[in-house]
C-alpha cells in the first residue's frame, strides 16, 4: 500500500516538473466582473500529433502554457461557456470567458444520439450535472431523480425500488449507461444500485418516445447515464458517506443468539465508500472505481387503516398494511481504457463488476445475492471531417442466486445477458444535413425455474437485427426539422417499424418544438415463455404470440431564455395500443391461471413546467410542475396510481471566497392527492377474479436540506437531512412513498490530486 | 519499554480471543448434571398436505412409526404447520402443551405442574384445487394453532415465535420453539425447532 502510494506521488511529481519546463502564462479571467477563474480546465490539443495535455488555472486564474506546438487550446468551467483559441509554445496570453449560467451550451448525446447543444436539441433534455448531485450528498440514483424531475415518482416494493415517470411505470422507461443498456430487470426495473453515483458526470433525462433511436421500452422516456472521464494526467479521489440509520431492528445483538446472522444483516450500517483513479496521457487514458454501500432494512407500518369495498360485491375488508424494504451490501468495480491509436482511430475497452447482497425480513435461512458483469469494446474512426464510423460490442450479464444462511450453497434463480454488436456511421452534408445510419443486432438470453419445470433452470433466446436512420436537417439558423425510422426483426413477433419527426424553431427568446414519435416494447423473454406456479397455487403462463406493444407520441413545447432564466412548458400526449396485460381462466389441469395477453389500449396526456433562474452568482432556484391525465382504465374505473399533480423546487445559495466553497440546497417534492381504484386478485365462487377498490391517498411533501463545503476544490464536506419534516405515510403501499422519515447523513469528498498540486504550489510560492 | 506494552496488549488480546472461543464452543452441549438436553434442528424433509407426519422423540429424534395411538415412542409430530403431541385422541401418551406465550426461549426456567391440553380433533388442509382448498379432520393439538402463518402479501411463512411447553410420552419436559419454516435452502415446509429437553425427573429447562 505504501509503494503504491509513493508511486502514485512520483508520478503526480513527474507532472508538475514537466510542467515547470514550459514557459508563457495563461490568465483566464471572467468577462463581466474581470476577475480571475480559478479552477478552470483547459486542454491542449496539438494540431499536428493530436496529442492532447490538460491544466487546471490556479487560484489567481493562471496556468501555464503547455504547448510543445501549435496547438488548439479549449478552455472550460461550470457556468461559463466553452472558449477555444489556437496557442503556439511560449506564448502569454488573458482569456475571457463568457458566463453560460444556465450551461445551455453544454453538449449533450441523448436526444439525437450524436453531440448537440442543449439549446439545439429538438427534444426536450433535462440535464443533471455532477455538482449538483456532490454538493447535495445524493449516492442514490432514484433519490436524485425524484428530487429534480416533476411526475417521476419511485414506489419501493419488498423486491426494490419501482419507478414511475409521465405516468408510466417502468416497462416504459429505458435507463442507459453511457448510452447502453443494462441486463436483468424487475417489473421492467433495472438494479438502480448498479449505478454508482461517484462516477456520474452527468444525467440526461429525455421525456417521451425515443425508440426510434432507442428500440424497445424507449416508449415513455429514457434516461441516460454520462459517466466521468479523467482530465489530469493522475488523478486519485475518495471518498465515504455515513448515514443515520432508518431503523434499528435488533438492540444489543449477542454474537450467539439465534437468528444472529438474519438480524445482523438487517442492521447493516448505512454507508458508502468510493474511490476513482484516473490517468489521461497523451494518447492513453484509464479510469478504475471502487464503490462499496450498506443499507439497513426498515420495516413499516401503517398509522390509518386501510377500508376496502369491492365495488360491485358484497364484500369489504379492513387492512393495517405493511411496506418493509431489504438491507443491501453491495460492491463493484469498473476499469476504462481509452487509447488513441492513430488521428483517426479511437479505442476504448471497459469492463465492470457488481455484486449485491440483499437481506430482506423473510425468515427463510437464505438471502439473496445479485451478481453483474459487463464488457465492451469501442473503435471511433473519424474518416475525415465530416464523418465517422463507431463500432461496437456490449455485453452485460445479471443473475440471481439465493445464498443458503446455514450452508452457503449458492442456488441460481435466473440469469439474464445480452450481447449488442452495433455500427453507427454519421456524415455531414454541407453543414445542412447530419445524417445517422446504424445497425445493430440485439440477442438475449434468459435462463430461470420459471420456464416450465420448476425443477431445473431453463433458458430461452430472442434476437433482434435492427436498421435505424436520422436525418437532422438545419434548414436556417432558425429552424430544423429532425425524422428517423427505424426497423426492428424480432426472432419471435417478426419486423416492426418505428418512425419519428420533429422541428424546432428559434424566434428569440422563444423556442417551439414539435415531437412526433413512435414508441414500442417488445415482449419480454418473460411474458413469452412463462410458465410456473408461484407456491402452488396458481399458473403464470406465457404467451408466444404477444405482439409489441406501442404507443403514439406527440408533443409541443416553448421554452423561453433571457440571460438569467430559463423556463419550458410542454403539451405531450400519448396513445396506447396492445398494452401486455392479462386474464384468469382454469386451465385443463384445472389449476387456476393467468394468462398473458395483448389486452388493452389506453391514452393520457400531461403538462410540464420546468423553470432554471439563477438570480446573480449567489442564489439559484429551479422548479417544476407536471399535471397528468391518465386514462388507464379497468371495467371504466380509472387504476392510475400516479398523482395527476405533482412538483418539485429547489433553492441554491453558493458563497465562493478564494479557496472556499460554501453551498446551501434546499429542494422540496409536493405529490398531490390520488384518487383511483386499487386492484385485487380474489377468488369468487372458485375462480380468481378482479375485484376494484377505490382509494385516496392525501397529498404530501418530502423536503431535503444540505450544506456543501468545499476547500482547496480537493476537499468536499456535505452535511444534510433527509426529509426534513419527518413525512411518513399514513397508509403504506406499493403506491405511497416509503420514506422511513426524518434522516441525517454527512460526507467526505477528497480530491487528492487536486490537493497535492494546490499544496506544491503554495509551498512552491513560499520558497 | 513500549514494545513490551505492546506485546502485553496482543497476549492479552489473544487471550481474550480464545477465551470468548472456547465460550462458544461451549454452547448446545447438554449439561450431563441435570438431564437437560438441547436441540435446534431443521426436520428432515417437507410434508405434504394430507395425512403426512414426521413424528419425533426428544430421545431419539425423527422416529418411525406405525401405529401412533398405540406408541409411546414419539413425543410431538408434525404435518406441514399442523402438530401433535403424544395424548388425548393423538395417542396414549402422558403428553399435552401449554403455550408459555411469545417469550424469550431462555426465560422460560422450568415446566409448570399442571395446564397441559391433550389433543383433540383438528383440520388439516388435504390439496389445492380449482375449487378452492378442501380440509380433512384428523387429530392433533390446538395449542399450536397458529405457530407457523403464511403472509398472503409475499406468500412466505412466518412463525409467532411462541415457547410451547410439551409433555412427552412419558410424562417429562421439554420447551419447543418452532423458529422457521424453510429449509437450509430455503424450500417452505421444512419445521425448524428449537428445544429443551429434561431427561431428568425434574422440570427444569434452562
Amino acid at each position: 500500500m505504501k509503494n503504491t502510494i509513493k508511486l502514485l506521488l512520483s508520478i503526480v511529481l513527474f507532472t508538475f516538473t514537466m510542467q515547470s519546463m514550459a514557459q508563457g502564462e495563461l490568465t483566464i479571467i471572467d468577462q463581466e466582473s474581470k476577475k480571475p477563474v480559478p479552477y478552470a480546465n483547459i486542454c491542449f490539443e496539438s494540431l499536428g500529433h493530436h496529442s492532447q495535455s490538460y491544466g487546471i488555472s490556479s487560484l489567481e486564474g493562471k496556468a501555464i502554457n503547455k504547448a510543445a506546438e501549435r496547438c488548439v487550446i479549449a478552455i472550460s468551467f461550470t457556468g461559463y461557456k466553452t472558449l477555444y483559441d489556437t496557442i503556439v509554445p511560449g506564448q502569454s496570453k488573458q482569456y475571457e470567458l463568457e458566463a453560460d449560467l444556465l450551461n445551455l451550451n453544454q453538449v449533450v448525446v441523448t436526444a439525437t444520439r450524436s453531440n448537440k447543444q442543449l439549446k439545439n436539441v429538438p427534444v426536450i433534455t433535462q440535464v443533471l450535472l455532477e455538482e449538483e448531485i456532490k454538493s447535495r450528498g445524493i449516492t442514490e440514483v432514484g433519490a436524485l431523480l425524484e428530487a429534480e424531475i416533476p411526475g417521476l415518482e419511485i414506489h419501493n416494493h419488498a423486491w426494490g425500488s419501482d419507478i414511475k415517470m409521465q405516468g408510466l411505470d417502468a416497462n416504459y422507461v429505458l435507463f442507459l449507461i453511457d448510452g447502453e443498456r443494462m441486463a436483468g430487470e424487475t417489473e421492467g426495473n433495472v438494479d438502480y444500485s448498479r449505478i454508482n453515483m461517484n462516477d456520474v458526470e452527468r444525467v440526461e433525462i429525455v421525456k417521451g418516445a425515443s425508440s426510434a433511436l432507442y428500440g424497445s421500452q424507449a416508449m415513455g422516456g429514457v434516461i441516460n447515464i454520462i459517466t466521468k472521464k479523467p482530465r489530469d494526467k493522475v488523478e486519485f479521489s475518495m471518498g465515504g458517506k455515513y448515514t443515520q440509520m432508518n431503523q434499528v431492528n435488533f438492540e444489543n445483538l449477542k454474537t450467539n443468539e439465534d437468528f444472529y446472522f438474519y438480524k445482523s444483516k438487517l442492521d447493516l450500517p448505512n454507508t458508502n465508500l468510493n474511490a476513482t483513479l484516473g490517468f489521461n496521457l497523451n494518447r492513453f487514458m484509464s479510469k478504475t472505481n471502487f464503490n462499496r454501500n450498506t443499507s439497513d432494512a426498515y420495516h413499516l407500518i401503517s398509522t390509518d387503516s386501510l377500508y376496502k369495498e369491492y365495488e360491485g360485491l358484497d364484500l369489504s375488508d379492513v387492512e393495517l398494511t405493511e411496506g418493509k424494504a431489504p438491507g443491501t451490501e453491495d460492491f463493484s468495480i469498473s476499469q476504462v481504457f481509452e487509447y488513441k491509436l492513430t488521428n483517426k482511430w479511437r479505442l476504448r475497452a471497459n469492463g465492470g463488476y457488481y455484486q449485491q447482497n440483499r437481506y430482506d425480513f423473510i425468515r427463510d435461512n437464505s438471502y439473496d445475492f445479485f451478481e453483474e458483469y459487463n464488457f465492451g469494446l469501442k473503435a471511433n474512426y473519424q474518416i475525415s471531417d465530416i464523418n465517422n464510423l463507431e463500432l461496437s460490442f456490449n455485453r452485460d450479464t445479471y443473475n440471481k442466486n439465493k445464498i443458503s444462511e446455514i450452508n452457503d450453497v449458492i442456488t441460481p434463480e435466473y440469469s439474464h445477458y445480452f450481447y449488442n454488436p452495433k455500427a453507427i456511421y454519421n456524415q455531414a452534408i454541407k453543414e445542412k444535413h447530419h445524417l445517422t445510419l446504424g445497425a445493430e443486432y440485439y440477442a438475449e438470453s434468459l435462463e430461470t425455474l420459471r420456464f416450465g419445470n420448476e425443477d431445473h433452470l431453463r433458458r430461452k433466446n430472442s434476437n433482434t437485427l435492427i436498421a435505424f436512420a436520422q436525418d437532422d436537417f438545419i434548414v436556417n439558423s432558425n429552424f430544423s426539422i429532425m425524422g428517423g425510422f427505424r426497423m426492428d426483426h424480432h426472432s419471435v413477433y417478426g419486423t416492426h417499424v418505428t418512425p419519428k419527426l420533429s422541428a424546432m424553431y428559434k424566434w428569440v427568446p422563444l423556442t417551439f418544438r414539435a415531437n412526433y414519435a413512435m414508441g414500442f416494447r417488445s415482449p419480454t423473454l418473460k411474458e413469452l415463455y412463462f410458465d410456473f406456479t408461484p407456491a402452488g397455487l396458481f399458473v403464470l403462463k406465457g404467451n408466444e404470440n404477444l405482439v409489441p406493444e406501442t404507443n403514439q407520441y406527440i408533443s409541443l413545447s416553448t421554452e423561453y431564455t433571457r440571460d438569467k432564466f430559463n423556463m419550458s412548458a410542454n403539451f405531450y400526449k400519448s396513445w396506447f395500443e396492445n398494452r401486455i396485460g392479462g386474464y384468469w381462466s382454469i386451465n385443463e389441469n384445472s389449476k387456476q391461471q393467468y394468462n398473458y395477453t395483448n389486452i388493452n389500449q389506453a391514452e393520457l396526456f400531461g403538462i410540464e413546467v420546468l423553470f432554471r433562474y439563477r438570480i446573480n452568482r449567489s442564489f439559484f432556484m429551479s422548479g417544476g410542475y407536471s399535471y397528468l391525465n391518465d386514462s388507464d382504465e379497468v371495467d371504466s374505473k380509472n387504476v392510475s396510481a400516479i398523482a395527476p399533480h405533482s412538483g418539485n423546487f429547489r433553492f441554491e445559495y453558493t458563497l465562493t471566497k478564494k479557496i472556499y466553497q460554501l453551498k446551501v440546497n434546499l429542494s422540496g417534492k409536493i405529490t398531490g392527492a390520488k384518487e383511483y381504484y386499487e386492484l385485487d386478485d380474489i377468488e369468487i365462487n372458485g375462480q380468481i377474479g378482479v375485484a376494484a377498490y377505490f382509494v385516496r391517498y392525501e397529498p404530501f411533501s418530502i423536503w431535503n436540506f444540505s450544506i456543501s463545503q468545499s476547500f482547496h476544490n480537493g476537499i468536499l464536506l456535505v452535511v444534510g437531512i433527509d426529509n426534513i419534516l419527518d413525512y411518513k405515510a399514513p397508509i403504506v403501499s406499493y403506491n405511497s412513498n416509503l420514506s422511513p422519515g426524518r434522516i441525517g447523513f454527512v460526507s467526505l469528498n477528497l480530491n487528492v490530486d487536486h490537493l497535492y498540486r494546490e499544496f506544491s504550489s503554495l509551498l512552491s510560492k513560499k520558497k | 519499554m513500549k514494545n513490551f506494552k505492546l506485546v502485553l496488549v496482543a497476549l492479552m488480546g489473544i487471550l481474550m480471543m480464545t477465551t470468548s472461543c472456547s465460550k462458544d464452543d461451549d454452547e448446545n452441549t447438554p449439561s450431563p448434571v441435570d438431564g437437560l438436553k438441547t436441540g435446534d434442528l431443521i426436520l428432515s424433509r417437507a410434508t405434504e398436505y394430507g395425512e403426512d407426519w414426521i413424528y419425533f422423540s426428544f430421545e431419539e429424534g425423527e422416529v418411525e412409526i406405525n401405529d401412533q395411538e398405540s406408541s409411546l415412542d414419539w413425543d410431538i409430530a408434525f404435518n406441514r404447520y399442523n402438530v401433535r403431541t403424544n395424548s388425548g385422541t393423538s395417542g396414549n401418551g402422558q403428553g399435552g402443551v401449554y403455550d408459555a406465550g411469545a417469550v424469550d426461549f431462555t426465560s422460560v426456567l422450568a415446566a409448570n405442574e399442571s395446564g397441559y391440553i391433550v389433543d383433540d380433533s383438528i383440520q388439516i388442509l388435504e390439496s389445492i384445487s380449482n375449487m378452492g382448498p378442501t380440509f380433512i379432520t384428523t387429530t392433533g393439538s390446538d395449542v399450536f394453532i397458529g405457530c407457523v402463518v403464511r403472509i398472503n402479501q409475499t406468500g412466505s411463512y412466518e412463525t409467532n415465535n411462541h415457547i410451547y411447553v410439551v409433555k412427552t410420552a412419558q410424562g417429562k419436559y421439554a420447551k419447543v420453539w418452532i423458529k422457521g419454516y424453510y429449509s437450509a435452502n430455503s424450500e417452505p415446509g421444512f419445521i425448524n425447532m428449537k428445544y429443551a429437553y429434561q431427561s431428568g425427573d425434574g422440570m427444569n429447562l434452562e
